[in-house]
């Protein structure tokens, strides 16, 4: 080839070769940046550790919320309380009571101032008949008898066992004194009688200070006058006095519904000498005679001659039946929700039951009554456990409220601090074994019988009482259930939470898995056992993430008793974009206290549990997705 | 949106269009009016300069790294693939396998914008050699990426530790007036010198050595040392909330002026060892440029630690209002932010060498056929982290007095490349184009994708 031909050959393909390679690069249309880049980005990587430091101390108190139910006493021990009410009450029915009104006559044949009487004072003797002269002389003969006052009570209920003693509205009872002859023609007026003595039924008590001016009461039923003077009236009374009450005991007893008394309790007697005057000049035979006769009024006499007694009181040995309708004490609907899991036991040291008795209306019980409770353990209708039946019996005493405290352990729980004896209170404790046999699985409701079952009565009178008839008599018992959270063993408490919400943070990110490891540091004397769960915004479960259960020792109940467990909680996704569908997280922490311990622990509000040296691990990558979607 | 702007300030920083210094494959060329800029012995033709537009218009690029190492094509399955039209991700895509990855950056991630743009020149015989007079806007811009910026960001605790060392970006901005002259001693050596005055326009300058990364299960610890220079135009940092001793938050009150002044010298001389065998040598850039009054700024604290959240985290009991999980991560944000923004540290005259760059380069003519010349020139850029080193092999043609063409390869420390010029030249016009390094694999855009090689010259003159 000619060299100009080469040179241009050389020139041209230069020139092309140049062009091709100045004018054309090799353009990838694929990589086109006016398109917007794909933003999925993965944070991190496998083993990537965030030092988070501590989380704060977790106080019982921010967990176990305090309500109507749950409280705390004063040392910030929670105790669960629950509380019932009801009364009981009883009437004895008045009865009808009645006294005589007699008249005492002298006994027969010894009237006061006979025929031979009178021969005698005038010195003669073996004679029928005898003329007294006009000139005035007394003639003291003897006045003698004995009658009975029938005094009756009748309507006696059943509830009345014996009546010891009857008061009554003060009743005045007038002894009124006739003279009289046998014979007209006699010419006698009685002047005096001397040295009276009368004999009151030994039932009647006389008021103090209520016989009359003259007479002396003496061995609280006799009588006594030295002179009562009879100037000319033919009758008079010559005493009175107030009588307030009868006594029956062992002189009486209850017959269908009637009250027998002893008849020699009803006696009244008489005893003195009347000194009768002459007024003049008669002839007396041997058939005539001067007597006297005492008149009895009691009250106002009524119908047949019977005066009725208004019985204020009665005192003597009752039994009414007692069966009032206790309400239960509720414990299912209120109980706190770490407190509702079938899972929950609350076998606690000490449970204490609280009775507070007191009048209703301000009206005392003027009787002791004796009660026991047998309290049911009810769940799903029906008891769950034994009975539980109190000691046999304990008294409520009479005019006064009453406290009685039945507990478990050493001594009664009271967060209100432990009642005291009082002028109108009286405190009582009563241990009782297996209270907290009620309580171990709590129950729907515990029912406290109080009622009579035939013979075997909860609620009794007892003893000898004084009541007003007709009085209706109430007590109040209020009765409230401590359980403080004090316990040995068999204690579970079930607290649940959740945090939500989370959806809004997680739904651009996706993640294999994590892992936090902490040290738990707790004070809380339960073991502690959680279990998370995942949920999304519909509460549907996320089975595909998976977290390790949480186990966290028991602590020793105060911060110089804590125990560290190390943690290590792993979180694994089956998918890792399970994670955009996360919402909620929910915490099942099942406390519990150790099996088998023998040391009493309490639950406080200050007893905490603190995650410490918390360090969050990836478990590959972390996905996020920053594209606007 | 957000996507499309990310890729853009990428796409930009990647695709600057900035010049290369001078158009290395015009060393050996004849016809080459330019090649003065690399040895000013070469200095031997009159001409005048297209004045202001398209005089000589250098811009290039190097980097040892491409577009496709930060953005990748999605593949079906990968997450994401295909919603709204999307298939190009980022290297964060947990598709990305790591390992790939980080394979294919290299210790450390150079990038270099050059820009050189010829406003006038005009170059005549005198003073028994040929002289030139020459006003020049030139730009340099230097980025430094170590790899393990990139190992933490894609692998954030894979290691304990991460040592991020002289990760930097530096630019600086200056008009130049050149007076040059060459002067041939015998037949054998030639010289030539060339005076630059410097007038600083812009200047920045951003480092942070030594940053330390640690985190171990019990601690993350970060500390370093970044620093900021600048001096554009005449400016002043502004402040958060307007408060002198706040962090910095931009640059204002931008006004005309000329912070830098500097005074630069290009050396060289040829030797024809024997008549088809010519060897050269040259230094140019040998000289310093003054900040006047650059702007200094520095964090107010060196190092940052977390061992843990300084509340307890709040967990249901007490809220004191900042101790919720979320809100103490967002502490650590705030007190990295704290760590990481530059307080003003007044102002300080800085003098700075330019990147002095040494050439030396030996030309063979082929004896059999004298239009054809073999040449050879190594080019070592002096510039700290950023220096740049490169073998060329060239050959050259001109098969007719009007046509020049090279083409050449080269190895350089950003990888190998290829050039190639045409020149044209006639009596009184000249005209060349050419690149130092071909346009590779470019996204749609013109981005390169495997590596910032890129160059494209041209310029139009009149020799007289």
């Amino acid at each position: 080839m000619a060299p100009i031909q080469i040179k241009q050959f050389l020139f041209v393909g230069a020139l092309c070769a140049g062009s091709a390679f100045l004018t054309t690069a090799c353009v990838d249309n694929s990589y086109d940046l006016s398109e917007d880049l794909d933003l999925t980005m993965g944070l991190g990587s496998n083993g990537l550790s965030v030092p988070m430091g501590n989380v704060e101390k977790i106080y019982l108190n921010d967990i176990l919320s305090v309500d109507e139910s749950v409280k705390l006493d004063a040392a910030n021990q929670y105790y669960l309380v629950e509380d019932g009410t009801t009364n009981f009450d009883f009437t004895i029915d008045k009865v009808t009571t009645k006294v005589d009104n007699p008249t005492l006559r002298t006994n027969p044949g010894k009237p006061a101032l006979p025929f031979n009487k009178v021969c005698e004072i005038l010195g003669a003797a073996g004679i029928s008949s005898i003329t007294l002269p006009a000139i005035p002389q007394v003639f003291s003969g003897e006045a003698e008898g004995t009658e009975s006052m029938d005094f009756s009570v009748t309507d006696i209920s059943s509830d009345i066992k014996a009546i010891h003693s009857v008061s009554f509205t003060p009743l005045k009872v007038s002894l009124s004194l006739e003279w009289f002859k046998s014979n007209a023609a006699l010419k006698f007026d009685l002047k005096e009688l001397k040295d009276v003595e009368i004999t009151l039924p030994s039932i009647l008590h006389v008021v103090d200070g209520s016989v009359s001016e003259g007479w002396t009461l003496v061995e609280g039923h006799k009588l006594v006058a030295h002179s009562v003077a009879f100037n000319g009236a033919n009758m008079k009374e010559i005493v009175s006095f107030m009588i307030d009450q009868t006594q029956l005991k062992d002189c009486s007893t209850i017959e269908n519904g009637k009250l027998s008394i002893s008849p020699e309790v009803l006696h009244i007697k008489m005893k003195g000498g009347a000194d009768f005057v002459n007024t003049g000049s008669f002839t007396m035979t041997s058939n005539d005679y001067m007597d006297v006769r005492l008149h009895i009024k009691v009250g106002t006499p009524g119908a047949n001659n019977k005066t009725n007694i208004v019985v204020t009181s009665a005192k003597g040995v009752f039994d009414p039946l007692i069966n009032p309708d206790v309400e239960s004490i509720d414990i299912a609907s209120e109980l706190p929700d770490f407190l509702k899991d079938p899972e929950v036991r609350v076998n606690v040291s000490n449970p204490t039951l609280k009775f507070n008795v007191y009048p209703k209306n301000n009206v005392q019980i003027p009787a002791d009554v004796d009660f026991y409770a047998t309290l049911h353990s009810i769940k799903d209708g029906q008891d769950q456990v034994s009975p539980v039946e109190f000691p046999k019996y304990t008294r409520l005493y009479k005019n006064t409220s009453n406290v009685i405290y039945f507990y478990q352990d050493v001594a009664p729980y009271d967060p209100n601090g432990l009642e005291a004896d009082a002028p109108s209170k009286k405190v009582q404790t009563q241990k009782v074994d297996n209270i907290s046999s009620l309580i171990s699985v709590l129950p729907d409701r515990i029912e406290v019988d109080l009622g009579a079952n035939g013979n075997d009565k909860h609620i009794r009178v007892v003893g000898e009482n004084e009541v007003a008839l007709g009085q209706k008599y109430s007590q109040v018992v209020d009765y409230t259930i401590y359980v403080p959270f004090e316990f040995k063993n068999g204690v579970t408490i079930v607290y649940t939470d959740e945090t939500d919400g989370m959806n809004e943070d997680l739904k651009d990110y996706a993640a294999d898995g994590i892992q936090i490891s902490a040290e738990a540091e707790n004070t809380i004397p339960l073991d502690l056992k959680a279990t998370i769960s995942a949920y999304d915004m519909y509460d549907n479960l996320i089975p595909g993430i998976q977290f390790d259960e949480v186990d966290v020792k028991a602590g020793g109940g105060t911060d110089a008793t804590a125990v560290t467990t190390a943690l290590t909680i792993k979180a694994t996704l089956t998918d890792p974009n399970l994670l955009k569908k996360l919402d909620k997280l929910e915490f099942k922490i099942n406390a519990a206290s150790e099996a088998t311990s023998n040391a009493t622990h309490k639950l406080v509000s200050t007893q905490y549990v603190q995650l410490k040296n918390v360090k969050l691990k990836l478990v590959g990558q972390i996905v996020a997705d920053f594209n606007d979607n | 949106m957000k996507n499309k702007i990310s890729a853009c300030i990428l796409a930009a920083a990647l695709a600057l269009p900035v010049a290369a210094q001078e158009l290395r494959s015009t060393y050996f060329m004849q016809t080459s009016n330019n090649r003065h800029e690399m040895n000013p012995a070469l200095l031997d033709s009159s001409y005048v300069s297209m004045p202001l537009f398209m005089g000589n218009l250098n811009i290039g690029s190097t980097g040892n790294f491409g577009l496709a190492n930060f953005v990748y094509k999605m593949q079906p399955g990968w997450q994401g693939y295909g919603v709204d039209n999307r298939n190009l991700t980022t290297f964060m895509h947990p598709s990305v396998d790591a390992g790939d990855f980080l394979g294919d950056l290299k210790d450390n991630n150079r990038m270099s914008l050059n820009l050189k743009y010829g406003l006038v020149a005009v170059a005549f015989k005198a003073f028994k050699g040929t002289n030139i007079v020459e006003l020049n806007l030139r730009s340099n811009t230097n980025v430094n990426l170590p790899k393990q910026l990139f190992a933490f960001m894609k692998e954030a605790g894979k290691n304990e530790s991460y040592e991020i060392s002289d990760l930097g970006i530096r630019t600086e901005n200056f008009l130049e007036i050149g007076l040059g002259h060459s002067h041939k001693i015998n037949d054998k050596i030639t010289v030539g010198g060339k005076m630059k005055f410097l007038l600083g326009i812009a200047y920045a300058d951003f480092s942070a050595d030594n940053l330390h990364v640690q985190m171990q299960g019990d601690q993350w610890a970060i500390s370093g040392q970044p620093k900021l220079s600048a001096a554009i135009l005449k400016s002043e940092f502004t402040h958060e909330n307007n408060n002198p001793s706040g962090k910095i938050d931009g640059i204002d009150d931008v006004t005309f002026g000329l912070p830098g002044f500097g005074l630069a010298f290009d050396l060289g001389a040829t030797y024809k060892v024997l008549d088809d065998l010519t060897v050269s040598a040259a230094i140019t850039d040998l000289g310093f440029i003054k900040w006047k009054d650059a702007l200094q700024a520095a964090p107010n604290r060196t190092s940052w630690t977390f061992n843990g959240f300084a509340e307890d985290v709040y967990a249901g009991g007490t809220n004191t209002g900042s101790n919720k999980i979320g809100d103490q991560f967002e502490q650590i944000g705030d007190d990295l932010e704290e760590m990481l923004p530059l307080y003003d540290q007044g102002k300080k005259n800085e003098t700075r060498a330019l990147a002095a760059t040494l050439n030396i380069g030996a030309e063979y003519t082929l004896p059999v056929y004298r239009p054809l010349r073999f040449g050879f020139l190594y080019t070592s850029r002096f510039a700290g982290k950023y220096s740049y080193h490169q073998g060329m092999l060239s050959a050259n043609i001109r098969p007719v007095k009007w046509f020049e063409f090279a083409l050449n390869g080269a190895v350089s420390s950003s990888g190998c490349t290829a050039g190639m010029v045409i020149d044209l030249h006639a009596k009184h016009f000249n005209f060349f184009i050419g690149a130092d390094r071909f346009l590779g694999k470019v996204s749609k855009q013109f981005i390169p994708l495997h590596n910032m090689n890129s160059s494209v010259s041209l310029g139009m003159s009149f020799p007289l």
